[in-house]
């Protein structure tokens, strides 16, 4: 009966930063359904293997390991089919169509350009900044759940934000120059 | 002077603390310092201040209901265990109304035990009050008569007879010695 009611306590508290999470990491909403259906599956499995305490940096854990699957596997995936036929090819850059600045210039609002700037981010700053600055977990927390040093949660966290900034400067100048 | 001021990295993370609300008052202070004499620390603070509230007006967004519904059904449904009492219990934790409105009852109902159980304690007849005195009366008499009977004892038979007649004859031994030698 506890469990369940944990359970359901998690839920409420975690189901939209795992799913957030997800789709800031795969960029793709078909993914990030499967794994938020995954992680919450596999946190149900697991209700009395944690401590409540540290459920935090335990959920993202499984969230991160399960996005980095997913984006291997995509990976793979997309090789594959490289190597088969070309004529592929254009659907599955399509993935990288956010990094093109015709598509990026017509969005102009600040809070979707900013979005999308931090999906560009390369993924082991991108995971710190969206755990930390969007999820607001603490450092100790984002160093359970990635097995990483304290230290380098702050470099890499600084090291994002610096990146972000330069992303979102870009973007601005290449808004500027049609004008 | 204000033209060759240079931004290392250092400052730079400073600069940045400050914009994304890290950084301790001190820090606070030290760079708004710089950016009133500095326009270039003024710049990249204010540049990074506009980043960090676009940041912060970041929406989340909801996790589809499908999966939430996909998710129950594996998990706690699929268990049987869903009961009344966890939704009741679950309902107590994230509704304020429910919360408030169980303390309020349970709190009414300790407030009504306790004074009913006074009423009940104080409720003695006539009878039993008159009974009562006299029992405490009759304690007493009985105390009243043991410390007589102690102080008698102590005066008569110890003080006279086990103490001071003895040592009157010990003083009359004494004194028939000094009266023979």
């Amino acid at each position: 009966m506890l469990s369940n009611l944990k359970y359901k306590l998690l839920l409420k508290q975690f189901k939209n930063k795992v799913y957030n999470y997800s789709i800031y990491m795969l960029r793709n909403r078909m993914d990030a359904d499967d794994v938020t259906q995954e992680v919450l599956i596999k946190l149900w499995k697991n209700i009395n293997n944690f401590n409540i305490n540290a459920a935090s940096s335990y959920i993202m854990k499984i969230t991160h390991n399960l996005c980095i699957d997913y984006l291997r596997r995509r990976n793979i995936l997309l090789k594959r089919e490289l190597e088969i036929d070309d004529i592929f090819e254009e659907t599955y850059t399509n993935i990288n169509d956010l990094n093109n600045p015709e598509l990026m210039i017509s969005r102009e609002n600040l809070s979707l350009r900013l979005k999308d700037a931090i999906e560009n981010l390369p993924l082991n700053l991108k995971s710190i900044f969206v755990m930390y600055q969007l999820h607001g977990m603490k450092y100790k927390e984002i160093s359970e759940a990635l097995d990483l040093p304290l230290n380098s949660v702050k470099v890499y966290l600084m090291r994002a934000r610096i990146k972000l900034q330069k992303e979102l400067k870009l973007l601005k100048d290449e808004i500027a120059i049609p004008n | 002077m204000k033209s060759q001021f240079q931004i290392d990295e250092n400052l730079l993370d400073r600069i940045i603390s400050v914009a994304y609300g890290d950084a301790n008052f001190l820090e606070k202070f030290k760079i708004y310092f710089l950016a009133a004499r500095y326009d270039k620390v003024k710049r990249l603070l204010t540049e990074y201040k506009i980043t960090v509230k676009a940041i912060h007006s970041i929406n989340q967004e909801e996790c589809p209901v499908e999966i939430l519904e996909n998710v129950e059904a594996n998990t706690l449904k699929k268990n049987g265990q869903f009961s009344l009492t966890i939704k009741f219990l679950y309902a107590l934790l994230y509704k304020p109304i429910l919360t408030v409105s169980t303390v309020l009852i349970l709190i009414s109902g300790m407030l009504f035990f306790m004074l009913f159980n006074k009423t009940n304690n104080n409720e003695y007849s006539e009878a039993q009050i008159k009974f009562a005195e006299k029992q405490l009366k009759q304690s007493l008499v009985l105390v009243n008569k043991i410390f007589y009977r102690t102080a008698n004892k102590v005066e008569y038979d110890i003080l006279r007879n086990q103490v001071a007649k003895p040592v009157h004859e010990g003083i009359s031994t004494i004194n028939d010695l000094f009266k023979g030698g």
